[in-house]
This record gives structure tokens, C-alpha cells and sequence, in this order.
């Protein structure tokens, strides 16, 4: 049985004889402290404590204590905001800490983001629902895979705080061009050509030889001297050379940002175009900035980020004209690489005009690229096989 | 002895122990002071006599006392 007592003070003339009156009125007392000579401190069940205070006649009365089930009753009752406060608390950590906040799909592909994500839906795996455990997401892994098998080589399924980080691995198939129409490989600009390599079709240019944009290189046509004994889907590469132009400023200022190594991580209230950093007590001047998105409305443009700043070193400068120049032809030769595929490269570069303008070099250069520049056409004009 | 009797012993007892007297089973105080409780028991009227004697625990069944125990008289 759960303890529930409470120590009251006697207080009177012989309170010895009230002692007796109580035992005869049987109720027990489980303690007697005498304090002075005419006080007692008994010790007895909370729920005898009204009898005690009918039969007290002379006697003052007073609560000094109470013990066990009431004592945690009235604790309850004093310290109840505090508790609710706490449950409260309780109950919003263990949601912010189990509700999902985003689906992440880490891949340029947008319509296979969306497929994946909408497939997550409907198995509940997306924002604002409760936080699967490891056994369900990877039942549900298994699922999108065998949904998206022809598209998926492997898939996993991360939880990240609170969100579900989704990484895949496309499926790539190797003889995915099976084309069962018939076609050429023609020029797809002006080139001198440099390497063919054909796996079907028949050959009709040679090496070094010039061709016009639509001529073809690689026919689907498979002669055997005059007679016509195949048509073929034909297929392979072709890398030309091929010439550009283009043209570069560049500017006299120089301007370099240089990492210092201080860093700092805060946490920072965006609301539309303004932001208030919390406790960010010595901003840096200048700094990179990369932000994760902790908190995000996607009604109001309210949003909590944690930012990871760099503290970066500006220098400015003036350059001499000869700097200037080889700056502008790296430009250029950069410009015109980052737009190449990893199999074509630049055969040769030459600066054709260069001037002074106010704020700098304009230059004009000529670039010789190798380029892959076959292009697969439909045959539309059937020719009979003899 | 039975299970039953063991657990509602009913018998009179009286333990001492240096300064401390139990009593189970008694049946009334008729009266007490620093120097003198008296105790109405199944079978006759017990007599503390002692100095600074204190009611330690009064329930139905047992009397806690303790103090200076000078004698115990059996009426």
C-alpha cells in the first residue's frame, strides 16, 4: 500500500490525554517526537487527519509535514506550469527530433527526382510524416528499385536528422541505341577530318579530306562496287577538325579572394531579403558563405540557416598590359575547353587582333578543335537492295 | 505454529531492549507521564516506571516506548 501520511504538531495543556483519546478513537500513530514539554509531533494517516482535528477540542493543531502520495500531490499541484512546460518540451523535441523536414534526391535528373520522390510519397516517406525505422525504408528501397529497375542500378535510402537523403545509381545500358531504321552519319559542320571509327556502315570519306555541314561520312548504304547489297543503320564516330572565333576582355584591375583559415558556424533568421545573425558578435567583412537550411516555411519566406563562414582576404590590384594578355588568352582557351566533351580537345590557338580599350585588353582569337562531329540522320530516301 | 497464527500472532508480548520496551498486543493506555505509564494488557494492568519516558508508535496492535526504565510492575 502506498504511504500517505502527514506529521501534524500537537499543542496544549497534556497532550499526553489527547494522545489517549486518539488511540481510543483507534486512531494509529506511527510517530510520537516530544519537542518541548507540551508539543508533539505525531506522525499518522493523511486520511485520519479531519478525525483528528474533530476530537482536538482544546488542543491547537498544525500541519508540519506531509509524507509520501500527498507530498507528491501537492508538489504536483505547486510545480504544475513547470510540468506542463517540461512535458511540453518533451513532446516538441521528440517531434522535431522524429518528424521528417525534406526528401533530398542527390541527382541532375529531374524527372527521375520526381519519380522518386512522388514513389516516397505514397509509401510515406516525405515531409511532415513520422520518421520510418530502418527495416520500412529498406522494404520501401527494395520496392522503388523493382519499380524502376530498367532505370535504377542500386539505390539507398539515408535519414540525415531529418531528412532522407535518397542516392542512386542510374542504370546504364550499353546497346541502348538499337535502331532498327536505317541511317547515315553525316557531317554536322564544316571540318577537315581527322579520326573515323565506324562499327556499321560503309566508309565514304577518307582522312584529311573536307567535308561541308550534311555531307555524309559514314553511309548506310553498303555497296559492292556498283551493287547496292545492304542498308544498314550505321554508327560510329567521327572527329573533325573545326574552327571558332572568339572574342575576350579582360580587365587591367586584378582581384584575387584569398582564404584567411578563421571559420565560424552560426545560425542566421532569413525573412524575405533581410537576415539577423544570432550571436555573430564579430562579422567578418568579407567571407564565402555555404547554408543549410534548417527550418523553411513554405508559406511565409521565413527560414533558419546554419551558414559555415570563410573568412576571405581581398586584393586588388593593377596589372601590366603582358599579364593582361596571357590572362585573356587563358580566358579564352578556358571558355572555350569548358564547353568540350572529354574524347575533343584544341589542336591550336592564335591571337588574330588585340586592342586597348578603357578598362582593359579585347582580343580576337582563332581556336582549331577537334571535334566529334558525326551526327546520325534517318535514311528518308530508300533505296532497293538489288 | 500455523502460517495464520504466525502472520495474526495475537499473543501478548513485551520485548526490551536497553532503553526501548515494545509491547504488542495490549489492549489500552490508561494513562502516561514522564515517570509513568500505565498499561492495560489481556491479562493484567503493566506499570512502567522510569524517567523521560516518550511514546515512540501507538497503532492498534503495538506501543513503542522509550527512556530511562527503572521497573516494571505486573497488577
Amino acid at each position: 500500500m502506498i504511504k500517505n501520511r502527514i506529521i501534524v504538531r500537537i499543542e496544549g495543556k497534556s497532550p499526553e490525554k489527547f494522545l489517549i483519546r486518539l488511540k481510543k478513537n483507534n486512531i494509529n500513530i506511527y510517530r510520537i517526537i516530544k519537542n518541548k514539554r507540551n508539543v508533539f509531533d505525531i506522525e499518522i494517516d493523511y486520511f485520519e487527519f479531519k478525525k483528528v482535528l474533530s476530537l482536538k477540542t482544546i488542543y491547537k493543531i498544525s500541519v508540519v509535514k506531509y509524507l509520501g502520495l500527498e507530498k507528491n500531490k501537492r508538489l504536483l499541484f505547486k510545480y504544475y506550469h513547470l510540468i506542463i512546460v517540461a512535458i511540453i518540451s518533451i513532446v516538441a523535441l521528440y517531434l522535431s527530433s522524429n518528424v521528417m523536414t525534406d526528401v533530398i534526391v542527390i541527382t541532375n535528373d529531374i524527372d527521375m527526382k520526381n519519380k522518386i520522390i512522388s514513389t516516397l510519397n505514397d509509401y510515406s516517406l516525405c515531409k511532415y510524416k513520422y520518421k520510418k525505422g530502418y527495416g520500412y525504408i529498406q522494404n520501401i528501397k527494395e520496392k522503388v528499385m523493382d519499380k524502376y529497375k530498367d532505370e535504377i542500378e542500386w539505390l539507398e535510402i539515408e535519414i540525415k536528422g531529418t531528412k532522407y537523403v535518397v542516392r542512386y545509381e542510374p542504370r546504364i545500358v550499353n546497346n541502348k541505341k538499337v535502331n532498327n531504321k536505317y541511317s547515315h552519319i553525316v557531317a554536322s559542320k564544316n571540318a577537315i577530318i581527322r579520326k573515323i571509327f565506324s562499327s556499321s556502315g560503309q566508309v565514304i570519306k577518307t582522312k584529311n579530306e573536307y567535308v561541308n555541314r550534311g555531307d555524309i561520312i559514314i553511309s548506310g548504304y553498303v555497296y559492292s562496287g556498283d551493287e547496292l547489297k545492304n542498308v544498314v543503320s550505321s554508327s560510329g564516330k567521327v572527329y573533325g577538325e573545326v574552327w571558332y572565333t572568339t572574342k575576350v576582355t579582360y580587365p587591367f584591375n586584378y582581384y584575387e579572394q584569398k582564404k584567411t583559415g578563421r571559420t565560424k558556424n552560426i545560425f542566421s533568421i532569413k525573412f524575405l531579403n533581410n537576415r539577423l545573425d544570432i550571436f555573430n558578435f564579430n562579422p567578418f567583412n568579407d567571407k564565402i558563405i555555404n547554408e543549410r537550411i534548417i527550418l523553411k516555411n513554405s508559406i511565409l519566406p521565413f527560414k533558419l540557416v546554419k551558414e559555415k563562414q570563410d573568412e576571405i582576404k581581398i586584393k586588388t590590384s593593377m596589372n601590366v598590359i603582358e599579364e593582361v594578355k596571357i590572362n585573356a588568352i587563358n580566358l579564352a582557351y578556358e571558355r572555350i575547353n569548358s564547353r568540350l566533351k572529354d574524347d575533343e580537345y584544341i589542336i591550336n590557338y592564335k591571337v588574330l587582333d588585340s586592342k586597348i580599350i578603357d578598362k582593359g585588353i579585347e582580343m580576337k582569337l582563332f581556336f582549331s578543335i577537334c571535334e566529334n562531329i558525326g551526327k546520325q540522320v534517318l535514311i528518308t530516301d530508300m533505296k532497293e537492295v538489288e | 505454529m500455523m502460517l495464520k497464527d504466525f502472520i495474526y500472532d495475537k499473543k501478548f508480548k513485551i520485548l526490551l531492549i536497553d532503553n526501548n520496551i515494545s509491547l504488542l498486543n495490549y489492549i489500552d493506555i490508561i494513562s502516561f507521564s514522564d515517570n509513568n505509564i500505565i498499561i492495560k494488557c489481556p491479562n493484567y494492568i503493566l506499570e512502567i516506571i522510569g524517567n523521560n519516558l516518550i511514546i515512540t508508535k501507538m497503532i492498534d496492535t503495538e506501543l513503542n516506548i522509550k527512556g530511562h526504565i527503572d521497573s516494571l510492575k505486573f497488577k
